[in-house]
């Protein structure tokens, strides 16, 4: 790269940087996918927030909104829910486990479109119940890579029973590995309603 | 009289007194508040107690984006809003109103920087009472905007201010010829708490990954999530009292009283707190979190174009008492 090119960046930078709003006080070109993790003895529950900034909106809503009527319906929110979680893929002790929504709510078309709306996803996976000893929960979100902002975290199970232990991610924290010890085999269910 | 001798010796008297009094003093400034209003005011400062709608309805977004309810303080006149403000004074502590008047003043220097059409300033945070204003009784003090959420629940004596959202931007600016800096404080003292720690330590506090929001931001009432990071039990009495001084930046914003009968309560509970921290060791640029039973701290500079240090989001929840929960019957 020439001096020249590089100070036309430069200038070009800063030019963004004088012409960017002031009013940049909420995140714009990314889409905030933030996950929680709740594991209990017989099933694993998801519960995603994906919040599309105002200058991605579009592409999120050409998901959502398919018949572009200016609505999102219960039944478009629960359509691309699905077609979210193939992005997602779990594993728990290396067996794939199949995610099935329970709830999928969107907020108003012109609140997503502005930036503070959000698609909020619950889903369920079952499992047999499972055995005393420790337990490997992997997850990998691919979806709307190129766009997104991960954040994922186990929440605390009511289940004193049940004990998690380590959370390992890559720095995107679009791959994550929760292990978990059930320490009794009568755990009760701490699963969320 | 012989309760009364025996509690003056203990020491406990001047701390019922500083209770009672701020319960007074915050009443008596309420009340003052609503004698300034016409009588369309004062309904639209006043929800009922119960009101689940208005209990959630903060958020860190511009109030265009997200509605508030209440008074607006653009709406108030100047004797209104005096005694509007007269009243953070007193449900806050001299430290804590200071940084709010920060935050608000820095939504007052977006707005003078202009090129938006967000509504920005000082004109554009609302404050609104849930339940009657009572020494004795549980009523909530609101009081918010764009960057601020204070959520203040008072019963008699007691007090508690989570959950509360503080967030700046700018978040150091010049203000009438001085310096501000609202967040200052938390951010050079986690600096400092950080670079106390020895490698071993550190190791455990660093997360290898990026956290780029908060986890448990607007929205996330009643969540918690498993700690991680360096358990405090391992911190030395000199890094606990670090500890203990970043964590007040958030417990302390409160009148002193409940400030500091919260401070004793995480103190008693250390040993079982933890400290998390994501990113570059520089101030105001790495994310972090201190999260013991009662407490949960996250700060989060926002990379939304430009300096990420001046751009900052922070939330402080009581997972077990957050709108103050214990007190009610």
């Amino acid at each position: 790269m020439t001096r020249r090119s590089i100070s036309l960046l430069g200038v070009l930078a800063a030019s963004w940087w004088i012409a960017a709003p002031t009013g940049w006080t909420h995140r714009l070109d990314e889409c905030l996918q933030a996950m929680r993790v709740n594991v209990a003895t017989d099933r694993l529950t998801l519960d995603l927030d994906l919040t599309p900034g105002a200058s991605v909106a579009g592409q999120v809503l050409a998901l959502l909104d398919l018949d572009a009527d200016g609505e999102i319906s219960a039944t478009e929110s629960v359509d691309y829910a699905r077609r979210l979680l193939r992005d997602v893929a779990v594993t728990l002790d290396g067996r794939g486990l199949s995610l099935h929504v329970v709830s999928a709510d969107a907020s108003p078309l012109a609140h997503l479109k502005s930036g503070d709306g959000r698609l909020r996803i619950r889903a369920h996976a079952g499992w047999d119940a499972l055995g005393t000893g420790t337990h490997v929960l992997d997850l990998t979100n691919r979806h709307l890579p190129s766009i997104s902002v991960y954040l994922v975290n186990a929440t605390k199970p009511a289940d004193p029973a049940l004990l998690l232990g380590r959370q390992v991610r890559n720095p995107h924290q679009s791959e994550y590995r929760l292990e978990f010890t059930i320490t009794r085999q009568d755990a009760t269910d701490p699963s969320p309603p | 009289m012989a309760v009364w001798l025996w509690a003056s010796l203990l020491g406990v008297v001047p701390v019922l007194r500083a209770a009672e009094s701020a319960a007074v003093r915050v009443t008596q400034a309420a009340d003052a508040f609503v004698r300034t209003l016409n009588e369309s005011q004062r309904r639209g400062v006043q929800f009922e107690f119960n009101d689940a709608a208005q209990r959630t309805r903060w958020s860190n977004l511009p109030v265009s984006m997200a509605k508030r309810a209440g008074l607006r303080l653009g709406d108030l006149t100047a004797e209104q809003r005096a005694a509007a403000m007269n009243l953070l004074r007193a449900a806050l502590s001299e430290r804590g109103y200071e940084k709010i008047l920060g935050i608000v003043q820095s939504d007052e220097v977006l707005r003078r920087q202009g090129n938006s059409t967000v509504p920005f300033g000082q004109d554009e945070f609302f404050i609104s009472f849930m339940g009657k204003p009572s020494v004795s009784a549980p009523w909530m003090l609101q009081f918010g905007g764009h960057h601020l959420a204070l959520n203040l629940t008072m019963a008699g004596d007691q007090g508690v201010l989570t959950p509360s959202l503080i967030a700046v931007q700018p978040a150091m600016f010049e203000w009438n010829g001085k310096t501000v800096r609202p967040m200052g404080r938390e951010t050079d003292k986690a600096l400092a708490l950080v670079q106390s720690l020895d490698a071993t330590q550190r190791k455990a506090a660093v997360l290898a990954f990026e956290m780029r929001d908060l986890a448990l931001g607007p929205g996330h009432d009643g969540e918690t999530i498993a700690p991680e990071g360096v358990q405090v039990a391992t911190f030395s009495a000199a890094q606990r009292q670090l500890l203990l001084e970043l964590v007040a930046e958030w417990s302390g914003i409160i009148h002193d009283a409940a400030a500091q009968r919260k401070l004793k309560e995480i103190e008693s509970k250390l040993d079982q707190t933890w400290f998390a921290w994501s990113g570059p060791l520089e101030a105001g640029k790495a994310y972090f979190r201190v999260q013991g039973p009662t407490l949960i701290i996250e700060y989060a500079p926002q990379r939304l174009g430009g300096d990420v240090t001046m751009h900052i989001h922070s939330m402080v929840r009581d997972p077990t008492n957050d709108y103050g929960k214990q007190f009610l019957p």
